[in-house]
Parts: structure tokens; sequence; C-alpha cells
């Protein structure tokens, strides 16, 4: 049943965006419930007596109505998580061999992250970009914000290529307090120029997961015939034969991922692969399974 | 192998369609979009793999398609002759030549034994059948492999004494050829006589596929004379009346004597000396021939002077003739209480034919009203007035027992009664008024009557009275014979019962017209009383191979009966009782016993262009021969050394429509398959 629900194709025929989040996390969740393997509770640590300047929503207008005393509801999260995601938004994220491209795949994940997030009082914000910054939501945990987070992800179109060098300089500058930061993207670009780029956020005391999309057909092609292929980002055409799809591009495909992977984790960084065939539970479980180990 | 319409192979081309479908369209690829070429490079190898068929026998099918539908419009053929050149096998016609000429020596023993030698050098497929042609051709045997068939037949023919024709033999050798649809070999052993040769050598052609080798018995021409004709009456009324002329013939003859004798029943009558120019003809007459009564076998002989053959070939020194003697038949002549001149006219002309069949009996009708009119071969009645109803009534009988009677009227007649014995009226007796009117003349006379048959000059013939009748209405039994220049009948035959009543519309004297005094009075009446007194009829001379009727359509199942030279009966039972004419198939006499009691006696005589020996000229032969071959080399006969062979045309387009249908399926269904599987 979950698995149905977490299906990616399953979830491209929901229009909204928050709906489907709602189905990832709360079907989700309550799988995880019945999994004996989590231990997964709420995030709740203890009550604080008000003091001046606290945010009246965290009051807990029931401890008030028994005791006549105000009292704030605190949580774990609330305290030191922030889920920064960078959403890669460049021209070959909409590449999709089925219905479901990459860039609906990233987004259906960005959306369940900052639901996730939200669900558990964390401040969420969002960055989309190609080559340059185009979208940028800051991380808060006010109310309202996960529609506006919704939003921009709604309105993440493909866009350029990508460039991580320069977006990257200016995350750094956004990025005031540490956190989780995800980064959705297909890395195409060369592993040790993409690490150099990513790596300085980890300095900050971020935890930084990079999530790596990619169709099946980009993970293992396959033509019956020799195809005359064209790149979405920047128009160089290319007659590929069968043969070679089948055998080297693989072979460097997964050199490729093994680089990233072995760079990523030299640099401190979790790299977490994903075929966007796949139910989305993968990379709620990374997400998750982070955020205990930080606690 | 070719094509019958091959300006179709130029759809050929359309081949190119599944080349380009299948290679050059295939070849310009559509660009697919992929997120990132950073791990691709550009091959050469994919480039050449791209040329490659995809779908090899999807392709392989729908050429193939394209290049049947072109063949079969272009209507594929092969000859025939290849199955034909693999069995080898001739197909012979051995013609024998047994006509009337090849009694002459060894000429028919030498064509039999060649014919003979033939049939031993057939190979073992080869067949053969055997024919006749001296006369109607006759196939003696199928077409067989059978060498003792063949070689029985052959033995078994006989010389016979009709004429030979090559356009008989043409026409059945090309019926043979269209029966057995493979060439022949025409096989004709004959002595080559020009004078069987057709007036038009149109009538020679051979069709396609015939070969004709010609086995002449001889290479020579021999002088011969023959008795070409012989003219004699049929009846004998006065043995001292009677004349006989006999044409003698040479053909390629020097000058010579000959001596003809006249025999009947073989006894000799009168020998005559006769001088014969080169190549040339001449007549020798005799006056008298004393025959008994009754019929006999006359025969006119030629001879040398010393008695002996005249020539090599004495099947032709004699001509037939039968004569039949009789005494003269009473005829009756019924003419006007005043009327003398008509009995003279008739009399007269009666009495000067060359026959002299009839003695006339003249009588007024007074006279006539008491005799016993049956016993009379014809009667007249020349304008004789009012008729006694008692000779009125013996008349009738008289004609509607089969008697003939001719009326002529003249002035005598009366207006308003009928012609006697018939139902025709006269309704006025005419002069013509020399003031207002000019003579009638006889406009129009049908020559195939009887009377008319050899006296058509009746310019000089003028008419000053003549008698109306009643235009008789249209039917079989009244046949107008002659119509004056007014359009009014002058001469009506009007059958009566079994007999005829014959009216002329004018009299028999020299008052009313000028006819007893012009020259065509004598045939006219000749004629007109041998055709009432039954002399006319019949036919004494025939030639071989001609036919006699025997019977008329009334007379069935009456027997007839024929008896032949060699007094065998020749009809048998069924056939007397059916048989309707009788071919005359030898020469000799015939005794023939008609359906209707008559007795004759036939004589048969060998056609005389049989007695000319000259021969078909070498050239004339070789364009015969041409025929065949010239026109089956306009089909593509193909033929080597003595080898022929017949081509057919044996079309091919159903089998590659056929073929072309399977072909259509499995493209259909290849095609389905693959498309499905690209799809998936």
């Amino acid at each position: 049943m979950l698995q149905r629900f977490l299906d990616p194709l399953v979830l491209s025929s929901i229009s909204s965006l928050d709906l489907v989040a709602k189905t990832v996390v709360d079907g989700f969740v309550a799988g995880l419930h019945r999994s004996p393997t989590f231990g997964f509770s709420q995030e709740f640590a203890e009550y604080r007596q008000y003091t001046e300047g606290d945010d009246l929503r965290h009051v807990d207008w029931n401890v008030y109505a028994r005791t006549e005393r105000i009292y704030l509801k605190r949580f774990k999260g609330e305290t030191n998580s922030q889920l920064l995601v960078l959403l890669d938004a460049s021209a070959s994220m909409t590449y999709g061999s089925g219905k479901v491209t990459k860039l609906d795949y990233a987004r259906f994940m960005a959306a369940s992250l900052v639901y996730l997030s939200s669900q558990q009082r964390d401040a969420s914000g969002l960055i989309t970009f190609d080559e340059d910054v185009k979208t940028y939501v800051p991380p808060s945990t006010r109310q309202g914000q996960l529609m506006r987070l919704l939003h921009a992800i709604e309105q993440a179109e493909g866009g350029m290529r990508t460039d991580f060098a320069k977006p990257f300089v200016h995350f750094q500058e956004f990025l005031r307090r540490r956190g989780i930061v995800v980064v959705l993207s297909d890395f195409y670009s060369d592993p040790a120029e993409i690490i150099k780029v990513i790596e300085p956020l980890r300095y900050r005391g971020n935890e930084v997961i990079m999530f790596h999309l990619l169709d099946p057909q980009e993970i293992a092609p396959k033509f019956k015939d020799p195809v005359l292929l064209v790149d979405v980002e920047d128009d160089t055409a290319m007659e590929v034969s069968p043969e070679y799809a089948r055998n080297e591009y693989r072979d460097r495909m997964g050199n490729h991922r093994k680089t990233l992977a072995d760079k990523s984790a030299a640099a401190g960084l979790e790299y977490v692969f994903m075929d966007t065939s796949q139910p989305l539970d993968v990379g709620l479980r990374n997400y998750l399974s982070l955020r205990q180990r930080r606690r | 192998m070719g094509f019958l319409t091959p300006w179709f192979l130029a759809g050929a081309a359309a081949i190119g369609l599944p080349v380009y479908v299948h290679l050059l369209r295939q070849y310009r690829q559509k660009p697919v979009p992929f997120s990132s070429l950073m791990f691709f490079e550009k091959r050469t190898q994919s480039s050449i793999k791209h040329r490659r068929l995809k779908y090899l026998l999807l392709f392989a099918l729908r050429c193939l398609v394209i290049a049947l539908l072109v063949l079969a419009f272009a209507r594929p053929y092969i000859r025939s002759s290849t199955i034909a050149k693999a069995n080898s096998a001739k197909t012979f016609v051995f013609a024998i030549d047994n006509s009337f000429s090849m009694r002459q020596g060894d000429r028919f023993a030498k064509a039999k034994q060649a014919a003979l030698d033939q049939i031993g050098k057939m190979g073992p497929g080869d067949r053969a059948q055997v024919i006749t042609f001296g006369g109607p051709a006759k196939l003696l045997t199928d077409m067989t492999s059978d060498k003792q068939l063949l070689r029985g037949a052959i033995q078994g023919i006989q010389s016979g004494d009709d004429a030979s024709s090559y356009a008989e033999l043409s026409r059945i050798l090309r019926s043979t050829v269209e029966s057995v649809k493979n060439d022949i070999d025409a096989e004709v052993f004959t002595d080559l006589q020009k004078s069987s040769l057709p007036a038009a050598f149109s009538d020679l052609h051979l069709d396609d596929g015939t070969k004709l080798v010609i086995h002449p018995v001889t290479d020579k021409t021999i002088p011969n004379w023959t008795v070409e004709n012989v003219d004699a009456p049929r009846r004998v009324f006065d043995t001292k009346k009677v004349r006989t002329v006999a044409t003698i013939a040479g053909f390629g003859t020097p000058d010579a004597v000959r001596k003809v004798t006249l025999l009947a029943n073989g006894r000799p009558i009168e020998t005559k000396s006769v001088k014969i120019g080169i190549n040339g003809r001449a007549t020798v007459e005799f006056l008298t021939l004393d025959v008994p009564y009754g019929l006999t076998k006359c025969e006119v002989r030629l001879a040398a002077e010393n008695g002996a053959a005249s020539d090599e070939f004495p099947n032709d020194d004699h001509w037939y003739f039968s004569v039949e003697r009789a005494d003269p038949k009473p005829a009756l002549l019924v003419h006007g209480e005043n009327d003398p001149s008509s009995p003279l006219y008739v009399r007269t002309a009666l009495e000067s034919a060359t026959d002299a069949a009839f003695t006339l009996d003249s009588k007024t009708p007074a006279q006539a009203t008491s005799l016993d009119i049956s016993k009379y071969a014809f009667v007249i009645l020349s304008d004789p007035g009012p008729v006694p109803q008692r000779l009125e009534e013996s008349l009738e009988k008289y004609v509607q027992a089969g008697g003939y009677m001719l009326v002529s009227l003249g002035r005598n007649a009366t207006p308003g009664r009928n012609v006697p014995a018939t139902g025709i009226p006269v309704n006025q007796v005419h002069t013509i008024q020399p003031d207002t009117e000019t003579v009638q003349t006889v406009a129009h006379i049908d020559t195939s009557y009887p009377s008319f048959g050899k006296a058509q000059i009746w310019d000089g013939v003028t008419f000053f009275q003549y008698v109306k009748l009643q235009t008789p209405p249209e039917s079989p039994a009244v046949r107008i014979a002659a119509r004056l220049a007014n359009g009014l009948p002058l001469m009506v035959d009007n059958r009566v019962g079994e007999g005829h009543v014959l009216i002329f519309a004018s009299a028999f004297d020299n008052i009313a017209n000028n006819l007893p005094l012009q020259p065509v009075w004598l045939p006219f009446l000749e004629q007109t009383t041998h055709e009432m007194g039954g002399v006319g009829s019949g036919q004494g001379t025939y030639k071989v191979g001609s036919y006699v009727d025997l019977r008329t359509v009334k007379e069935k199942n009456i027997p007839v009966e024929i008896v032949g030279p060699d007094n065998k009966r020749l009809l048998t039972l069924a056939e007397s009782a059916k048989a309707v004419a009788f071919q005359f198939p030898s020469e000799g006499f015939f005794d023939i016993r008609r359906a209707n009691g008559r007795e004759e006696l036939a004589a048969v005589n060998a056609d005389r262009r049989e007695s000319d020996f000259a021969l078909v000229t070498p050239e004339t032969i070789d364009s015969w021969k041409n025929t065949g071959i010239a026109s089956s080399a306009e089909v593509g006969v193909t033929r080597q050394g003595a080898d022929t062979t017949r081509d057919e045309n044996a079309e091919l387009w159903w089998w590659v429509l056929a073929l072309l249908a399977l072909l259509a399926v499995a493209e259909s269904l290849v095609g389905n398959r693959q498309m499905t599987a690209a799809e998936k």
C-alpha cells in the first residue's frame, strides 16, 4: 500500500504539491509506525516557562487552562534543526524517459522533505538554481512558510545549464545557522569540482546530503537502434550507437557515480543515489536517519 | 522465356521505394533529447552500423512483392518447345495419293512402298497418321505409334478413280496441326500432277509448323490421249436420228491418228479414225446408235491405229454413257374447231426436236371428250374455247393424278371463266390497238424454269393479243415463269394436285403473236414438252465422286437400290430405306432403282483432269513448302536441322500472381510482428 503511494508515477497524477507531500510523508510515517526497526516519536522535549519575547504560537494553551501558568512547548528540532533544500532546476533535470522527469522527482522529494520538516517545526528553506540562484526562500518556521516553500518548489522550471560554482558561493552567504542541507541534482559535472564547491558547506557544521537523481535511461540507456542524441542544455547533437550506450557509457556513468560517492564520503558529505523510477522512501529514509544521528 | 508486355518491366524501378524506406529513410534519424552527452563519444562505428538493414526480411519481402508485381504485368511466358524438345517425339502424317492417275504404271505401288519405308524410319516415340487424298481426304488411322497398324492401313489402300486435290490435302494438314497442337511432318506420296493444284495458290497454305516432304513417284511427264467427253442423247426414240459426238484430247502428245470406236453393250457399232494435233483435241461424230429397247451401256473407246493401247495410260481411253431406247410417247393437242395453225406449229416443232420423243394427237374439244386422256404423256389445250364439262372433268382428274397440261389462251377464251383444271379466272382478252398502243414483248423470264433453260432470246417475239388473267394469289402452288412488258403474267405454272397446269396467256398461232415463227419457238416447246413428258429429267453421265439424289422428301422409307459395276448391291438394307444421296466411288455403270420406281443406268467416268500428267514445277513445290515454314518463323518456331518443333507460349502470370499473394501475406505478417516489437 505504501509502495503504491510513494510511486513517482502515482504522485505525478496528483496536481497539488502539498497533497503530494502529505501523501508521501503521512504514508511513509504510518509505514514507519508499523516498522519495528525504526523508533520514532514526537520531537517534544520539555516545557519552558514563558518569558517575554517568546513566540505566543508555542504556548501550550491546554496547560494554561489547567494551571493558569503560561508554558511554552519546546521541541528538540526547533532548537537545532534547519533544513535547506538546494534544488537543481537546470535543463538537464527536465529529462525523463517516462512520465516523471528528474525535476518532478526532485520536486516531490523537496516537497516531502519540507513538509516533514514543517511537521516537526523545523525551519526549512529552499534555493533553486541552475547556473545561478533562481529562487531563494530563507529557512523559517513562520506560519505560511510551508506554503511559500511549496509554491517555490512548484514554480521551479528547467532553466539553463548547471554551474555549481556560482550559486554555491551565494549559498554560503545564506547559511547563517547550521542545519541540514539537501542538494537535489543530477550532478552532471566533474565530481571533483562538485565536491570542491559543496564541501565548504560542511565546514560550517552543516550536514550535507547529496541526492543524486538519475533517470533509468541515464543509468542504463537502452537503444535498439543508433540514435541521434541532443543535449538539452547546449543543443549539441551526437550520434550514438546502441553498443556504445550498452557498454562504454554505462562504465563511464558507473565511474562517475563511484567517484562522486567516494569523494563525497571523503569530504564528509552524505551521498545518496536515487533512481527516479524508484519510490521516494529511500530519500526520506536517508534524511530521517541523518536526523537521528544528529540527535 | 520471354515477356508479352516487356515495357512493364520499367516498373522495376519501384523497388527503389523499399530501398528508400529501409535504407535511406531509416538513416535520417529523429533527434532524441538527452540530459547530458558528457559521457558519450562520437564513434565512426555507429555511423556505419546505421546503414545496416534493420528489417532485412521485411525489406526482402517488399522488394520481392514489387518485383513480382512488375513481372506479372510484363506477362512472362515460356515456350512449350522446351517440353517438346525434351521428348523430341515427332508427329508424321503419311498422305498417299490414290487418285485415278496413280493407276498409271506402278505409281501407286511405288507410293505405298515409299510410305512403308518411311514408317520404318519412325523413332520410338514418334506418332503418325495415314490419310489418302485421291478425292475427298480420308483419315485411315488415328494418330498412333503402332507401326503395324500404320503399315496395315497403307497396305489396305486401293487406287481410286477420283481426282486428287492438293488444296484438299493442305486443308486436312491444317486441321491436323490444329488438332494435334504440335508440329507435323507431312510425308506426301504423289505423282505431282499439275492439274491437282487449285486455281488459287492461297488454298495451298499450310499452318505454322507444318514441314512438307514430298515423295514424288515419278519425275517425267508421259503423253496421254483420252476420251474427254461424249455428247449423246439420254433417250433414243429413233435410232437413225441419234447423233453422238466424242471429244478426244491429247495431253503432252504429238500429232497422231487414233481409232475411236462406239460400242453398245460391249458390241462395236462403228469405228472411226481421227487425227489429233499436238496437245490438241478432235471430235468424232457417230450418226447412228442402234441399240435395243431399254437401257443400254454404251462406250466410246480409244485405241491406236493398230488396235493396241493408245498410250501408257489406257485407263482413260474410254468414256461410258448410257442411253434408253423407247417408243415416242403420245401427246394430246386439243385445239379450236377453226384453228388449223396451232396444230401445225406444235406438231412441226415436236417432230423437229432431236429426239422426237412424242407423237402428237390433235383433236377438237368435242373429239377429245371421248378419249382416255390418262394414256397421254401430256395435254396441250391450244385456245380450245369453251371446253365440254366432261372433258374438263377428265382433264382435272388427269392433272390431279400427276399429269401435265399446257393451256394457251387466245381469242376463244371466255372472260369470267376459270382456266380448265385451275382456279385462275380469265379477266379479259385484250387485243392491241395499233393506233393507241404498242405491241407487248416479253420483259421478264425465269431462267430457272425448265421451259426457258436454253431459249432465252425472246427479243423478237411480239404479242398483239393476250389474255389478262386475274392476278393469282401468291402461294407455293403458283409460279409466274414469264411476264409481259406491262407486267402481266405471260406464263404461269399452277400446281394442281400432283400435276401441273402451265398457262400461256396468248395463243400458239401467228395471229395473236409471232412466237411460232421465231427461233425461240422450237427450244421453248421442246423443253416444255420434255418437262411435261418426263423426258428431260435425269442425268445419264456422272463423274467419280459426284452425288446422285435417290429420293425426294416425300419418298421416305421407300427402298432404293443401287447395283455397282461388279453387280453387287452397294447399299445395306438400312441405307436403301434411308439414303438420300449416293456418291459414285468408281468408274463404271450403276443401276439405280429410285424410290419413285424409275430405273436409271448411271454411267460414271473418272475426272479427265487426271489424264493430264504434266508435273508441278519445283518452284511451285518450294513455295508450297514455304507456306508452313515461313509463317512459323514469324512466331518463333525453332528449327534445328530436320527437327521442327511448334512453339506455344505458356503464360506464367498466374503463377507469379499466386506467389505474389503468398508474399503479400508474409509481408503483412512480418511487418505486423516487427511493428509490434518496435512499439514494445
